[in-house]
Parts: C-alpha cells; structure tokens; sequence
C-alpha cells in the first residue's frame, strides 16, 4: 500500500492513528523565553568566533604555501609574505566605564575573563555578562552611555547592534548625540532617536521604559514608538500594551551607580546641577529667579570620585551655601538659611 | 530547503540566516532531549543543550553530513549529559529506549528498515516520548504542520495560510508529513503499529 493509498484508507474509515499519536504525545515541550535568549547569544558569539577563525584560516593555507616556497628562495622574498599568528581582533567599539561587584567579558577565541577594572575595550563579538552582584557601565563613541543592570547578558554583535540575551540595559545617548543602536530582543527590536531608556528582558516580556526622547520598537507584526514617560509592554501571543511611568525613583536607581564620570575641579555649578539632574530624571530650577547669575558665577573645587549623583549633590551643594528639594521630578535649588 | 550539509555550509560561510534557521530547530530538540533525560528539570536541560548547541558549532566543519545534522548534535548532547551526570552525582540518570543505537540508526535514517522489536508494553509516557522525538527528526515544516493540525485543530486552509501554501498544497504536505511520521514511528516501534490494517494502541 502507498503512502496516499494509507491516507486515503485513513480518511475513509474516520481514523487518524497519525492523529492519536501526536494528540497523545501532545505539543513538544519548548524552553523558556530567557533560556533561549541566553543560548541564542552564547550559540551566536560561537558562531562569530567560528566563522571568524574560518576567514583567518582560508587565506592562511595559500599564504603560507607561498612562504614555504618562497623560503626555498630566501627570506627576503619570504619575509614580506609572513603573518603573525595572533588572531585579528574585532574592532573595538567601548571601553569599560564602571564595574561593580562581578562582570565577565568574554572575546571571541579566548575563555571569558573577568572585568575588574575600568579602561577595558570591549570588541565586536565580545559576550559581556554580569552575574547576580555585578553591573557595568561602558562609553561607546559618542559619549554614548551603556549601563548594565545585575545578572545581564548581551552581545555586541556590530559596531550598531547589541543583543540583549536577558537582564536589563539602560543607554542614555546624551544630549544632542545621536549614535545608531539597535538593542535586539527575542520579543523584538529597539532602536533610540537621541534618549534616555532602558530595556529590561526578562522570561516572558520585553519592557521598555523611555525617560528622554523617543524609542522605536518593532515586534513580529508591530511597529511602535514610546516617548519620555512612557513604557511598552511586549510578550508573545498578546499586543504590546502602553502605559505612563515616572522619570525618577527606585525603579531607575540602579544605574545611579554606573552613572558616567563627572569632574568636579573646575566645574561651573549649573553644569554639576545638569549631570546630577540627567543621571537622576529630575530637572532642576530656581527657588529664586534672582539665584540664577549667583550660581553661574560659582566655580566647583575637589573630587567626587565614587559619589552616586545624589551622594555628590548631597556633599557638594552645602560647600557653596546651596540646598536643594524635591517637588516630583523637579529639583528646586536655593540657598541655605 | 537546504540540506543538513548546505545548511552548515552557510553557517560556516557566514550566512546569519543559516545560523538563525540551524539555531531555531536544533536548540528546542537538544533541549526536548535532554529534558526527557534529566527527568523534566528544565534548567538544567537548557544549560546542557546551550553547553551541547555550543560545543558542536565550535565543530562544525567536521560535520560531514554522514549523518542526520539532529543525529550529529545529538552525540554532543550526550556527552554534556554525561559532564552533567559526573558533575551532579546524586542526580538520577534516566535511560531511555531510544537511546538504544538501533534506535537510533532508525532515527537518523527515518526508514522503517531493521530495528528491533521494542517491548511490546510500550507505556504512554515513553510513547509521547518518541513521538516527539520523530517530530524532531521529520523535516521542521511536516512536524509543524503534524502539530497544527492534530494540537491546535486548524484546518487544512488556516495551514496554508500560515505556511504561504495553496490549500491543494497543504494538503499534499500533510500527507507526506503523515506519512513520514508513520514509516518513522514504526521504525522505532514496529510492535506499535500506525497502519490502517494494523491499527494504533493508545
């Protein structure tokens, strides 16, 4: 009997034993989102490494069959030819800004080593992964900030491209800077227009939650753009759902600690009151229009080396005789009694 | 569809898609492998198939395509099982009769050629068991099609639409794919008949 005679005799008596058997069995069991994304990034920074070694490789052999010809005919000839064996790097593309507690960055071809200090230049194709006490913060060209939150893993795959396998991601692109990167996610992809926000993946969803400027989403079927104070919600099999956030508090204090370098020593007050506004989501005013040519005026002395923003407001501002309050996202700066 | 070996080629070549399509298949079957191994602990069916997907990418140019791609992959979900096992003493290591190399030759060929008798008390559990695993080795598209219809009870239209097919085209499609499952399953279970003659015990 053929395969459609079988059908055939299948469909006719009513019974589907192919049916019953793949009821029985039921759906194939699949891992979870957050599995997948963490393998997909480990699978692909593989890959790279594989597909990279392979393209050293293939004009190698050529290469170095020519040198062991031309070694017949002398090192003079032989010479020019010859290539070091070190594996070509990728480009470099960020430096490592701020590391706390235990981050591991992983090259291509070389085990993952940990990152201790701050200077390290991160490559395309290197595997940068916190574990669930450790946060990074890099620089990317552009004065383009790149923090990480605890227990994150992410692949730069491009000089403009960063998988995000899970954990969270905070970039704050500055103002008036305006550097290309598209964060990719299982559940979709981000891309910034000049902003502040953070992507946070976890097993089920994709949020993004935008404090500056505006963000563009696009997801299997959707394409969507948040603006400041806004957050979007993606999970699979349900739409992206859109709903109004804060620009300060709790929720955005763990990059506060990965906040970029400011120099203090020679700094006019407005702009430490700018850094410190712009790492916390605040803007900063006023108590008194009539402070405003005072405070220009006011050059700033010393260091605040491993200060958070709020601890550096909190020990700087009395110096010059300031103090500050909060009223919502706003910082009212007067002067002290 | 590309073969298991042009496939490979592609990925070595360069081609992201190639990795992504190599990626989306095998990463959920090694982890549906090693699952049914470990006793249904998921993570540590996922740190293994990642260990497993891993290993066998840094390996790729020695696939030869002698076997079946799933086949070859497996082999280094074995060994990563194995790693795991030493690692985690206490764990209890689960056999399982697929793992058998008769059946597994069965697998790898997906013909119903010289495997041998299984126990003929054959238990539901084992069955669901190597029902999946002949999904995983039927091509992506007939497993899914398989899926769609008996599991989410679709119709032979919605298949199409969803697989950019005619309906004639489904159709056709999953008589092949019903037919490929059949000549596999009975391969690895020929005292479990799927025929019309001989009917199915569930």
């Amino acid at each position: 009997m053929t395969g459609a005679d079988r059908s055939k005799h299948e469909r006719a008596g009513g019974s589907d034993h192919v049916g019953q058997l793949v009821r029985l069995a039921g759906r194939r069991p699949v891992p979870d989102p957050a599995h997948v994304s963490r393998a997909r990034a480990a699978a692909h920074h593989e890959w790279v490494r594989v597909v990279e070694r392979r393209k050293w490789r293939l004009p190698f052999w050529p290469l170095a069959a020519a040198a062991i010809v031309a070694g017949v005919l002398g090192m003079a000839v032989w010479f020019p030819f010859h290539r070091p064996s070190a594996r070509v790097p990728g480009a470099e593309i960020a430096t490592l800004q701020t590391v706390t507690g235990s981050v591991r960055i992983a090259s291509a071809g070389e085990p993952p080593r940990r990152a201790s200090e701050a200077g390290l230049r991160i490559r395309v194709g290197d595997r940068i992964e916190t574990m669930a006490d450790g946060r990074a913060a890099l620089i990317m060209p552009g004065a383009l900030s790149v923090r990480f939150d605890r227990a994150s893993t992410a692949v730069f795959d491009s000089t403009d491209r960063l998988i995000l396998a899970n954990g969270a991601v905070y970039v704050d692109a500055g103002p008036g800077v305006r550097p290309a990167l598209r964060i990719e996610t299982p559940f979709g992809v981000v891309r910034h227009i000049g902003t502040q926000f953070e992507v946070r993946l976890d097993a089920s969803a994709l949020t993004l939650r935008v404090r500056e400027g505006s963000v563009a989403v696009e997801t299997p079927g959707n394409q969507l753009s948040a603006k400041a104070g806004e957050a979007i919600v993606v999970t699979s099999g349900r739409p992206p759902a859109r709903y109004g956030i804060v620009m300060s508090g709790p929720e955005w204090s763990w990059m506060s600690g990965l906040a970029q370098p400011f120099h203090l020593e020679g700094a006019a007050a407005p702009a430490f009151l700018d850094w410190v506004s712009r790492e916390q989501g605040w803007r900063w005013d006023y108590a008194d229009p009539s402070l405003g040519p005072r405070l220009a005026r006011i050059v700033l002395h010393g260091s605040i080396e491993g200060l958070t923003p709020d601890e550096a407001l909190a020990a700087v501002l009395p110096t010059c005789g300031l103090t500050s309050r909060l009223e919502g996202d706003r910082l009212i700066v007067g002067t002290a009694r | 569809m590309p073969t298991d070996l042009e496939l490979v080629q592609a990925m070595l070549d360069g081609d992201r898609a190639a990795f992504e399509r190599f990626f989306d298949v095998s990463y959920p079957a090694l982890y549906r492998f090693a699952l049914v191994r470990l006793g249904f602990d998921r993570d540590a069916a996922a740190d293994v198939a990642q260990s497993a997907i891993c290993k066998a990418i840094g390996k790729l140019r020695t696939f030869r395509g002698e076997a079946a791609l799933l086949t070859w992959l497996c082999t280094f979900c074995r060994h990563e099982l194995y790693a795991f096992h030493r690692r985690n003493p206490g764990r209890l290591e689960i056999e399982l009769s697929e793992d058998e190399p008769e059946i597994r030759a069965a697998l790898e060929s997906l013909r119903a050629s010289a495997a041998e008798d299984l126990d003929a008390s054959i238990d539901r559990h084992k069955a669901a068991s190597i029902v999946q695993r002949v999904l995983d080795h039927l091509p992506p598209h007939y497993a899914d099609a398989l899926e769609w219809k008996y599991i989410e009870e679709i119709t032979v239209h919605e298949i199409g639409v969803r697989m950019g097919l005619g309906e004639k085209a489904a159709e056709s499609l999953l008589t092949r794919a019903r037919n490929a499952f059949r000549d596999a399953f009975q391969a690895m279970a020929p005292a479990w008949p799927v025929n019309p003659d001989g009917g199915s015990r569930s």
